[in-house]
């Protein structure tokens, strides 16, 4: 399923906020159709990593590249980045008062595709994916996010990547702040979008979410770096040992070399 | 009204601020004797009060000099005689055709009333819409008890001159238990320079009524300066509900000095939309004034203003009776050069216990030119009230930008999709569809050529 080169290539990326460095040489290789989990303790850089990946004007990339599609993309404008087709779903979504949800993504949609579609048209597509998302109907005309529970909002993520069809989607967190069933209903709903040609990285604390959406690769970020990354089962370890040992493992393996 | 003379010749006489041009203007109205009355009030008032200058804590951020008053026609003529709305120039008709249905027009062009109509059933069901001066004179029992009494030559300098020197005008009854189901809407408008007009509005909802009443301002953007000094007199009557509106569109060389006040007796519902985005120079009051108990009102307005306007809104939300609730939010953004004073007033009198009044001021500035003041005052002669206020200016935010940005939008339209987000909030509680419509595209329009700043 895998094509061979990867499309989405990260290589030795550095990053700082109002000069302090924060990701100190990220690698991270993703190809067509892969899933790649990161885990990490709190402040370890993972948001900082994705709000870099799409363009946010506080986060300055002082070396490395970011590669999608062979083209270094780290001076691209975040909408430029959307229209390639990469996608950010928020840990922190923000809510638009004003802008209902159908309007908003109406308009979304059209700048990403960058062609018209009809009103009548986009509510379908919409009411469509939000049936399949189980999501009630009425959040099409509310206002996006606004008074939204912390739930509600993640939700609405995965339906704003539903309807973008993104062919790289960095998921921040997705689960946090939901419910049990709620984390199955995202989870069955992010692995109902994925297709072959789609790829995610999925960024979480807990391996919970990842039964659904089964990562071929799953990373540990410490302190601005991966430290460390395997297949499926080193999430399972994580949730056996918990970060406190697995680090120290981690620390020594990585000292060892 | 009848005396709309063809020829668009001022009066003579009518410039500089005397007692020989008020009653000129008096009798160019044809009214009755103890409406003239209220003129002679006024005028003394006017007389002995002085100037507001920027030493006045009320006027210190709004400086008027460049209004030359003496130099403005104080009556100036219709011009025309319309006998269907079909009649009335042109520029106006963008006004009135907002897709609405509407239950009542009247039209004032520049000081006089030039088309008033009203459907057949409302009159039938006893509602009056007339020209002032011809209500004076057909209902008096009406009229007198109201006019000149909600806002009096006591309120300012300003509503002193409205109360000598006011012409044209509307009023509005509404009966005793009636529903109004159509708005009734009173456009004032204005086509020449150097003229000053003094539009009236006097709306009376009897006991238990209900009506939606739109007023609005607008003229054509001209070289040399006019002046509008306008006076709205709402009186809600015990369990009337009234939905008000007020749409200030004037030209860029119109200076307003206006004042509204809307009283509300017992168990009145009052929910009003304010609109302002034209003229050069405006600084307007609003007073509610919650003279009954257990009233409920519901305020939403929003002002934006571009290139070098000036506009000072203040709102007073005036608790005189036991509980009664009151809800106000006011939006601003500012363009460019321009500079907006909101000042929002909570007062609880002695003995209004159980108020509930809320009030929020947010200001957006889009440009770093701009400059806005907001001023929050709290008179509270009680203790068992809840007051709340907050107010907040700032930038479009940077977090929400990007936000918008990673879903496709370019920064120039992700910050006009926020801009008209925050308008929207306001907007949409206009009950009138087509003016809602209207105002969205009047929000367009002002973001025209608007680019987010760093
Ligand atoms: N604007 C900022 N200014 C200064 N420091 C910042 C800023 N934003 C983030 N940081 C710091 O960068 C580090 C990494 O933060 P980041 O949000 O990337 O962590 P994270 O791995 O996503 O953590 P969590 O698991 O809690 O979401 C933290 O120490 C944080 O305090
Ligand atoms: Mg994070």
């Amino acid at each position: 399923m895998a094509t061979e080169q990867p499309f989405f290539h990260i290589e030795d990326l550095h990053v700082e906020i109002e000069e302090n460095e924060i990701l100190r040489g990220v690698d991270l290789s993703v190809k067509r159709g892969e899933i790649h989990a990161i885990m990490g303790p709190n402040g370890s850089g993972k948001s900082t990593l994705a709000h870099t990946l799409m363009g946010h004007p506080s986060y300055e990339a002082t070396a490395g590249q970011v590669l999608f599609d062979g083209e270094d993309i780290l001076e691209r404008e975040p909408n430029d980045r959307a229209k390639l087709g990469i996608f950010l779903a928020f840990q922190y979504p923000l809510a638009i008062p004003g802008v209902s949800t159908l309007n908003f993504l109406r308009t979304s949609l059209k700048a990403v595709k960058q062609k018209e579609i009809s009103a009548r048209e986009f509510r379908k597509h919409l009411l469509e994916k939000m049936d399949m998302l189980k999501i009630g109907r009425e959040f099409a005309g509310r206002y996006l996010n606004d008074g939204f529970s912390g739930g509600e909002k993640k939700r609405m993520e995965i339906l704003q990547m539903a309807v973008l069809e993104p062919k790289l989607a960095v998921l921040d967190e997705i689960d946090s702040g939901l419910d049990i069933d709620a984390i199955r209903a995202v989870g069955e709903g992010i692995s109902s979008i994925m297709h072959p040609e789609m790829s995610i990285v999925i960024i979480t604390h807990y391996p919970r979410i990842l039964h659904f959406v089964k990562p071929d690769y799953v990373h540990i970020m410490v302190d601005g770096k991966i430290r460390q990354s395997g297949g499926f089962e080193l999430a399972e370890e994580l949730e056996a040992k918990g970060y406190d040992v697995l680090l120290d493992e981690v620390m020594v393996a990585s000292s060892e070399t | 009204m009848s005396q709309s003379s063809v020829e668009q010749k001022p009066l003579t006489a009518l410039q500089g601020i005397t007692a020989a041009a008020w009653q000129e203007v008096s009798r160019a109205c044809g009214e009755p004797d103890w409406v003239r009355n209220l003129r002679q009030e006024a005028w003394e008032a006017y007389e002995e009060s002085p100037m507001p200058t920027l030493r006045d804590e009320d006027w210190r951020r709004t400086d008027y000099r460049e209004l030359e008053l003496d130099e403005l026609l104080l009556y100036m003529p219709a011009g025309i005689e319309a006998k269907a709305a079909a009649d009335l120039p042109e520029a106006i008709h963008p006004h009135i055709d907002t897709g609405d249905a509407w239950g009542g027009l009247a039209v004032q062009i520049n000081s006089e009333v030039a088309f008033t109509t009203l459907d057949a059933s409302l009159q039938e069901q006893g509602v009056v819409l007339a020209p002032l001066a011809e209500a004076a004179r057909t209902h008096p029992e009406l009229v007198q008890p109201h006019l000149g009494r909600v806002v009096t030559p006591a309120d300012g300098k300003f509503p002193a001159l409205h109360g000598a020197f006011f012409s044209g005008g509307i009023f509005c009854y509404v009966p005793p238990d009636t529903e109004v189901a159509l708005p009734i809407q009173f456009v004032a408008w204005m086509n020449a320079e150097n003229i000053a007009v003094f539009p009236h509005v006097l709306l009376v909802a009897d006991r238990g009524s209900q009506v939606t009443f739109v007023e609005r301002y607008a003229s054509p953007s001209l070289a040399e300066q006019s002046f509008s000094c306008p006076a709205t007199e709402v009186v809600v009557k015990d369990g009337a509900h009234v939905r008000h509106v007020t749409l200030q569109d004037w030209g860029r060389h119109v200076f307003e000095l206006g004042f509204q006040r809307l009283r509300v007796d017992n168990d009145g519902n009052l929910h009003t939309i304010l609109a302002a985005t034209g003229g050069r120079l405006v600084k307007n009051y609003v007073d509610n004034s919650f003279a009954g108990s257990g009233v409920e009102s519901f305020h939403r307005g929003f002002f934006f203003t571009d290139g070098t306007q000036h506009m000072d809104y203040k709102t007073m939300q005036d608790h005189r009776a036991p509980y009664s609730t009151s809800d106000l939010l006011i939006k601003g953004a500012l363009r460019d050069r321009s500079r907006a004073v909101f000042t929002g007033v909570i007062g609880v009198r002695k003995g209004s216990k159980r108020t509930d009044a809320y009030q929020e001021n947010r200001n957006l500035l889009l440009s770093k030119r701009a400059r806005s003041d907001s001023i929050p005052i709290l008179e509270i002669d009680n203790d068992d009230v809840r007051c709340t206020h907050g107010s907040a200016t700032g930038q479009v935010d940077p977090e929400e930008l990007f936000y918008v940005m990673t879903r496709g939008l370019d920064r120039d339209e992700a910050a006009r999709m926020l801009v008209e987000g925050f308008f929207t909030e306001v907007i949409e509680h206009t009950s009138v569809a087509g003016v809602q419509a209207q105002l969205a595209g009047k929000i367009q329009e002002k973001m025209t050529g608007w680019q987010v700043e760093d």
